[in-house]
């Protein structure tokens, strides 16, 4: 069989893309797809905000206007910020280790080529008889007993969408786990790649409950379980509490790589280590256990009693200290520096200023008996757009403005990075502060249009506006974008004077990223190879410099280029649309799936 | 020019959050007019404030490094790395304030928890898809819409959702014993904001929260849980009342719906309920017992319908009697075909129901 | 299946140098396995938090057999031992006797499956269908989804039969075989855990 199909060998053009194993390709292709649907989300934002200018609005009909806010939220937070987490991951992480790929070059591909099979699935039920509308958290029986195939189009998507996360998830772990240098020890290694690690955890355990409440509902769609009726004895609360279980998590999940981002970050634009460093690993590690145990937080309006809405009031509570932690011991790394206001560490300041925000109006929720006013209003959606745009997407933005120039060999424009940074601080606290106020003020959430006369619309139209502003932001961005692919490459290989592995290549890397694998002695080894310190702490730059890297990569032998990872997610997707159109289509993709998984395991990972 | 234009927007942050603290909004939880609305709002302001100075510090901390250690000709940075003790006492001082918080915290959970002690008055509030059926078991009293209470009387109310599951199978009022009902029992939450927090509605269960209402007055709300297509339209009033007019309202619901003068075009109309289709799921005392939707037996004397959607306009009345679905998306009201002559009685006979 | 990872590391302390001493395969079957404890806890918990809750019959005690399910628990149980005679056969190079103990691992598993699908069916002759009752719901896709693992198990079994004639997996590579085997036995576990919780506990009173 495998002598059938010829491996591909393609060194450029898309088939060198579909086929790739190499994770800085993948990296990138995470990158650009979520950029891609985090314009598709913003539209989505936007026709939200337009809807809500004004009381009694028309934009859309309600039917469309409950897709547009589902189909929001499962974009941006599957499709954007957990693939941003993915691509940096990716791209990153063994090159931080001073490894060559990850574990499983062909399964990473295939967590990649899972994750666009389950957008487009996702998005495909725009076209084929409407998308899902329960809201992100699909609760029953809403969800149950929602007509048309929209919410069996949630159950699946989001089971392709978990499975490649998953795999992703344990090819990452088990990389970091296995896979480091000679001499990085887990303390020695990037803080960056620490958060990673946590994050990869947090996937793992929480991914399998999901899948287990989305098999639930679907069951009860499609098959007509009883698991959700509480006529025949089915609780819709079980459903809250699995979803839950896997949804704060997940929260930490979106948070923690853009956590690990800064921390990179700042001690570059500060010319100094992360200030306690070990306790902002320590604080993650935390923050990863704890996440766990907080969950029904989500539910304390739903009834579960003194007992149980205690003690997540405290165990919410708690988790504020190992973040305050981090922030302060961000501060304390900007103490005593030397900073330069380069874009990389705006966005990382302009995180921790709303982050701050967000983790406030989060501590607010935790006092229980006001957050019986504050659950499911707009307070809610202020809370969590400050941690998530406020914190992790203008956590990931000032990466990728940092990362761009060893990726593609150029370095976007500062001018235009200043511009959108200011317009999306600005835009951003004239879209979300308003809502703590329109929350307090009595103005449910997911709420097609309100009433006149309610007091709301001052705020609602400033919403809107600063969506705008968003709006023109998001555009410069892309503009910065097109203006600087089309510049040659220019970058070279530590432009910032980095601390971290990465920075010892060329920009980009060449695709076996070290020709001899880095020996390394302490963290922040490639910053030590440049510089020492005297005993009052001020730097010196070393005469010798760091080892320069060899170019000579011809006897280094990497894992060849495959399409199986193509079928298996093909085949994945086909089961996924057979649950809906029909069990010769599910046999049908069965057949694809396990071609693909036979021809791949009898593949050797490289041809020589 | 950076620090100024932050100060600035720390500014006009703190002034936006002092102007929302109280209000005379209809439905804001800052304009507390009950007990329950008024601890809950007392609990937060407080942490509202500590989490202001806290902005202000910490934001403060940030702004200052910033413009302290920002790079100029000849500077350079002094290589700290950490410091023991004062990662201990960053961790305790939040821990400590966390810990003050949450006593009153843990105290308000337990004591709202509880069963109203002393007098009080026992209502279920049903969720339907998209409108809050009331009922007041101790009074034989069965409204939609509309919640009228007695003023400066504790509340009990009893919640839970009327439909069908998705077997099929019916749940529904009052809140123990299965009915038949149209729609689907899905989960809602009941808000009102100014007399107090929201608690969620799930079929299955029966979930209780107590209200308030210091003074007579119209306190608005609105579910908070979205629960299909017309969520946003499934609002309520809490009328509070003097024990007087209180009184006054309960022996008018009590009685049966009043009969039309003979002849009338509201006579004409009561023909048409009988007849049209309507008994089927409408109740009016002494004239249908339907199954599933308002009862309508004392239409006459309440402002809004269709879930508090509409104000009652004969305009209002006649567009929605010729088509509930596309006035209310997803409404179960079937579209009778009714002719203008056939609304246009309806709408005089349900406006007599007074 | 392939033995250790592709990347060869240089500059390092040998051919497959890794950061824990452990083969990198070894890492990812375990942190497979940690996650598939979450996947199995989840729906064990749903019959778990779901039992005595069925509205109408069947009930567990009308069409539990556990004579029967017994039998097919000790045959499953007895794949784990072939399995570990297996490991043996390939550690020792001992090929034939390899091929003999996985296939009839594979042929125990199979049983096991039979035997499930034989029990299945009566039930649903019975009366129990996944739509029938809470009982029906939360049995069906727990069993069903173990059912499923077990399937996928004895495919891999029957690979690695053939992997070893092709010259594949051998004395020198057995690391497919050991990681096999420890899907296998988590697969063992699992049904342990649900015949105790699922069919031995009994159910309370049925829902009035």
């Amino acid at each position: 069989m495998s002598g059938m199909l010829k491996r591909p060998s393609a060194t450029r053009g898309w088939w060198s893309w579909a086929t790739t194993v190499d994770h800085k390709k993948i990296g990138i292709m995470y990158l650009f797809s979520a950029i891609f649907f985090f314009g598709v989300g913003g539209i989505e934002a936007m026709l939200i905000r337009m809807q809500l200018a004004g009381p009694n609005g028309h934009v859309v009909s309600e039917a469309v206007y409950n897709q547009i806010f589902t189909m929001h939220g499962l974009t941006m937070v599957f499709l954007v910020v957990m693939p941003l987490g993915a691509a940096f991951a990716n791209y990153l992480m063994p090159l931080m280790i001073g490894a060559r790929d990850v574990a499983f070059p062909r399964l990473n591909a295939l967590g990649f080529w899972a994750f666009i099979g389950g957008g487009l699935l996702m998005y495909s039920s725009f076209l084929l008889g409407g998308a899902p509308d329960g809201g992100w958290f699909g609760y029953p029986p809403n969800s149950v007993v929602s007509p048309g195939n929209g919410m069996t189009f949630y159950c699946l998507g989001l089971m392709v969408l978990g499975t490649a996360s998953l795999i992703s998830a344990i090819n990452l772990a088990t990389t970091i786990i296995n896979l480091r240098a000679p001499g990085m020890t887990l303390m020695r290694m990037p803080v960056f790649v620490w958060m990673t690690l946590v994050t990869q955890f947090l996937l793992i355990f929480s991914l399998p409950i999901i899948t287990v409440a989305l098999v639930e509902l679907l069951f009860d769609r499609r098959f007509g379980t009883l698991f959700f009726d509480p006529g025949a004895g089915g609780d819709p609360i079980l459903w809250q509490h699995l979803f839950w279980l896997f949804g704060h998590p997940e929260v930490y999940i979106l948070i923690l790589p853009a956590f690990g981002i800064v921390s990179e970050v700042l001690p570059v634009f500060a010319r100094k280590p992360l200030y306690g460093r070990p306790f902002v690993i320590f604080s993650g590690i935390a923050i990863g256990f704890m996440g766990f145990g907080v969950w029904a937080h989500h539910m304390f309006t739903a009834g579960l009693g003194p007992v149980a809405n205690s003690a997540f009031g405290i165990t919410t509570m708690l988790i504020a200290i190992p973040t305050g932690v981090k922030i302060f011991n961000w501060l304390g790394t900007l103490w005593k520096g030397d900073i330069t206001f380069d874009t990389p560490l705006l966005y990382s300041v302009g995180f921790i200023a709303l982050f701050i925000v967000g983790g406030l109006s989060g501590v607010m929720h935790a006092v229980v008996p006001s957050d019986y006013q504050q659950s499911d209003t707009y307070f809610v959606v202020a809370h969590f757009h400050y941690v998530l745009f406020g914190g992790a997407l203008l956590g990931f933005i000032g990466g990728i403005f940092y990362w761009f120039p060893k990726m593609f060999g150029r370095m976007l424009s500062e001018k235009l990075g200043k511009v959108q940074f200011w317009l999306m601080f600005v835009g951003m606290n004239l879209t979300f502060f308003p809502m703590h106020m329109l929350g307090l003020q009595g103005m449910p959430r997911r709420i097609y249009t309100y009433a006149k006369g309610m007091g709301w619309d001052l705020y609602n139209l400033m919403a809107t506006v600063g969506a705008f502003m968003l709006a023109v932001g998001s555009l410069v961005f892309l503009w910065n974008l097109i203006v600087t692919f089309r510049k040659a490459r220019s970058a070279v290989a530590d432009p910032w004077d980095g601390r971290t592995l990465e920075w010892a290549t060329s920009s980009p890397p060449p695709e076996y990223n070290f020709a001899e694998l880095p020996v390394v002695h302490s963290e922040d080894s490639f910053w030590h190879e440049k510089y020492s310190e005297t005993r009052d702490g001020k730097l010196v730059r070393r005469e010798s410099g760091p080892e320069p890297q060899s170019d000579d990569g011809s006897k280094v032998h990497l894992p060849s280029p495959s399409f199986w990872p193509l079928f298996v997610a093909g085949g994945l997707a086909i089961v996924a649309y057979g649950v809906i159109y029909g069990w010769p289509l599910v046999f049908f993709g069965a057949v694809v799936f396990v071609f693909g998984a036979f021809g791949w395991a009898l593949e050797p990972s490289s041809e020589e | 020019m950076r620090r100024r234009l932050r100060g600035l927007l720390g500014l006009a942050m703190g002034a936006l959050v002092l102007a929302a603290c109280t209000d005379n909004l209809p439905q804001s939880s800052f304009n507390s007019a009950g007990d329950v609305a008024q601890q809950q709002k007392d609990l937060l302001i407080p942490i509202i404030v500590i989490a202001t100075v806290i902005f202000v510090l910490v934001e403060g901390a940030l702004v200052w490094l910033l413009y302290k250690y920002r790079h100029r000709e000849g500077s350079e940075p002094i290589q700290v790395h950490g410091n023991s003790k004062l990662e201990i006492a960053w961790t305790i001082a939040p821990a400590l304030i966390l810990a003050i918080i949450t006593v009153p915290t843990v105290s308000m959970i337990y004591s709202l928890a509880k069963a109203p002690a002393g007098k009080s008055m026992t209502v279920y509030a049903v969720g339907h898809q998209w409108w809050w059926e009331f009922d007041y078991p101790d009074l034989n009293i069965t409204t939609a819409n509309e919640l009228y209470i007695p003023a400066d009387t504790q509340v009990y109310v009893k919640l839970c959702a009327a439909g069908n599951t998705n077997s099929g199978t019916p749940v529904g009022a009052p809140c123990t014993v299965p009915a038949p009902a149209v729609g689907e029992a899905v989960v809602h939450s009941f808000w009102v904001p100014r007399l107090a927090g929201k608690q969620d509605v799930v079929p299955g269960r029966t979930n209780t929260m107590t209200i308030e209402a210091n003074e007579p007055g119209v306190y608005p709300g609105q579910c908070a849980e979205f629960c299909g297509l017309s969520h946003a339209f499934m609002r309520f009033k809490v009328i509070a009342q003097t024990p007087t007019d209180f009184q006054a309202w309960v022996t008018n619901q009590q009685a049966e719906a009043p009969t039309p003068v003979a002849g009338s075009a509201a006579d004409s109309g009561l023909q048409v309920f009988n007849t049209a289709g309507c008994v089927g799921c409408h109740t009016i005392g002494g004239v249908s017992e339907g199954v599933g939707g308002t009862n309508l037996t004392h239409f006459g004397t309440r402002d809004c319908f269709a879930g508090c959607m509409l104000d009652v306009t004969e305009e209002n009345l006649s567009k929605w009697l010729h088509d509930p679905a596309s006035v209310k998306p997803g409404s179960f009201m079937p579209n009778l075909n009714l002719t203008d002559d056939q609304v246009a009685s309806l709408v005089a006979y349900l406006e007599s129901l007074k | 299946m392939e033995a250790g990872t592709a990347i060869e590391r240089k500059n390092d302390h040998g051919a497959h140098y890794t950061s824990t001493g452990l083969p990198t395969v070894k890492v990812a079957m375990w942190i497979f396995l940690a996650s598939e404890t979450l996947l199995f806890g989840g729906l064990i918990s749903t019959y778990v938090l779901y039992r005595g809750r069925s509205v109408v019959g069947p009930y567990p005690k009308d069409v539990f057999d556990i004579p029967y399910t017994s039998v097919s628990a000790f045959v499953l149980l007895a794949s784990s031992l072939t399995m570990v005679l297996a490991l043996g056969a390939i550690q020792r190079g001992e090929d034939h006797r390899f091929r003999i103990w996985i296939m009839a691992t594979a042929l125990l598993g199979l049983t096991f499956i039979s035997g499930q699908i034989y029990e299945f069916t009566s039930f649903f002759h019975e009366g129990l269908a996944i739509n029938t009752n809470l009982f029906g719901s939360t049995f069906y896709t727990l069993t069903g989804f173990h059912g499923a693992h077990v399937t996928v198990g004895i495919l891999m079994l029957m690979s690695l039969a053939s992997l070893n004639s092709q010259g594949k997996v051998t004395k020198d590579n057995p690391i497919a075989v050991e990681m096999v085997g420890l899907y296998w036995h988590f697969v063992d576990i699992v049904w342990i855990v649900i015949f105790t919780v699922v069919y031995l506990i009994p159910t309370g009173s049925p829902h009035p």
